[in-house]
């Protein structure tokens, strides 16, 4: 029964929930309906690849607006450190 | 193929399917040590003899709702080291019950993949997730000796990288397998989290197994009458097949 309400909400954000786009690229992460309660931004019904919150630069000085947008990281791709067990 | 592989089968099966999930393995590579990790309650279970089986008592495996209550594997990896030093293996490939192997010699390809990525550990579903909205990080990190664990024991400059990857169907050198297991966090930490973050933070390149990422998604379960059709699409093995080994036959 759990399953089959979250399932409906899932599909009733992705109908009516705000596209959710990676700001480099513009791909379509996923929908999620954004709240903003209690001086927080909720994002409800993201189901989407992790994503991280950015504020996004502006090509003007602009005093009354600022937009947050999101982006993924890249893959992760580290290079091996010199450990204790190599020394 | 390079060095000598062990497959870990962690299970909590009845003893008749964990004979026929060892069989299977081997029919699809006999180059290789199994070691079945149990996790059930059926005493039998250790008396089987087509491979080695070791006991997991460990109340950080035995859980319900695994990410809430952040199921453990270092149980299992501390319990493995002997299998792994007695019989001088260099790489471990870490298997859940449900995933099932596609093609033969599975072990060679990721030994091939493994070197020819440079790296200590391979792994599914293999992201960054540290600032990100994932639930997993974000649960961790309303505990404070969280962040201070990796700051404390990293080997690394940036030392807030948290990773993420799948529990099933990891492959690791000798040496990053060891690390793991050597472990002993402040605080328990969901696998999914802590295999891929700590290798990374002990200084072991990570990297996700480029093929397969959808034939392991967890959220969608497979049926074992779908397995040909994975193959045909190219799948070198598939993830959650339940009720591969329950089967009556």
């Amino acid at each position: 029964m759990k399953e089959l309400i979250r399932c409906c909400g899932l599909q009733l954000i992705r109908w009516m929930g705000s596209r959710i786009r990676d700001c480099d690229t513009g791909e379509v992460l996923g929908t999620a309906i954004i709240l903003n309660l209690g001086g927080r931004i909720h994002l409800i019904g993201y189901a989407g690849p992790p994503i991280v919150p950015v504020f996004l630069p502006q090509t003007q000085v602009t005093y009354w607006r600022c937009s947050l947008g999101f982006r993924r990281w890249q893959e992760v791709d580290f290079p091996r450190v010199k450990n204790h067990l190599e020394s | 193929m390079s060095g000598n592989v062990g497959t870990i089968l962690l299970s909590h099966q009845a003893p008749t399917s964990l004979i026929r999930m060892v069989e299977y393995w081997r029919a699809l590579d006999a180059e290789q040590d199994f070691l079945i990790a149990y996790g059930g309650n059926d005493p039998s279970a250790l008396l089987i003899d087509c491979c080695e089986v070791i006991n997991i008592d460990d109340p950080e495996l035995k859980t319900r709702d695994h990410p809430r209550e952040r199921q453990s594997y270092i149980g299992v990896f501390r319990a493995a080291v002997d299998w792994i030093q007695r019989n001088e293996l260099t790489h471990i490939h870490f298997a859940e019950f449900d995933e099932i192997p596609l093609v033969k010699n599975l072990n060679s390809s990721l030994v091939a993949t493994l070197e020819s990525e440079g790296c200590d550990v391979l792994g599914h579903r293999l992201r960054r997730i540290d600032q990100t909205n994932h639930p997993h990080c974000l649960s961790h990190l309303a505990d404070q000796k969280f962040m201070e664990y990796w700051k404390m024991m990293s080997l690394r400059e940036d030392k807030t990288v948290i990773l993420s990857m799948l529990g099933c169907g990891s492959f690791w050198t000798k040496e990053a397998f060891l690390a793991i297991a050597s472990l002993q966090p402040p605080l328990r930490i969901y696998l999914e989290l802590l295999l891929p973050t700590a290798a990374h933070h002990l200084g072991f390149r990570v990297r996700n197994i480029p093929t397969d990422d959808a034939f392991m998604a967890p959220e969608v379960l497979k049926d074992e009458s779908e397995i040909e059709r994975y193959r045909n699409l190219g799948a070198w093995r598939v993830h959650p097949v339940k009720n591969m080994w329950t089967k009556v036959v």
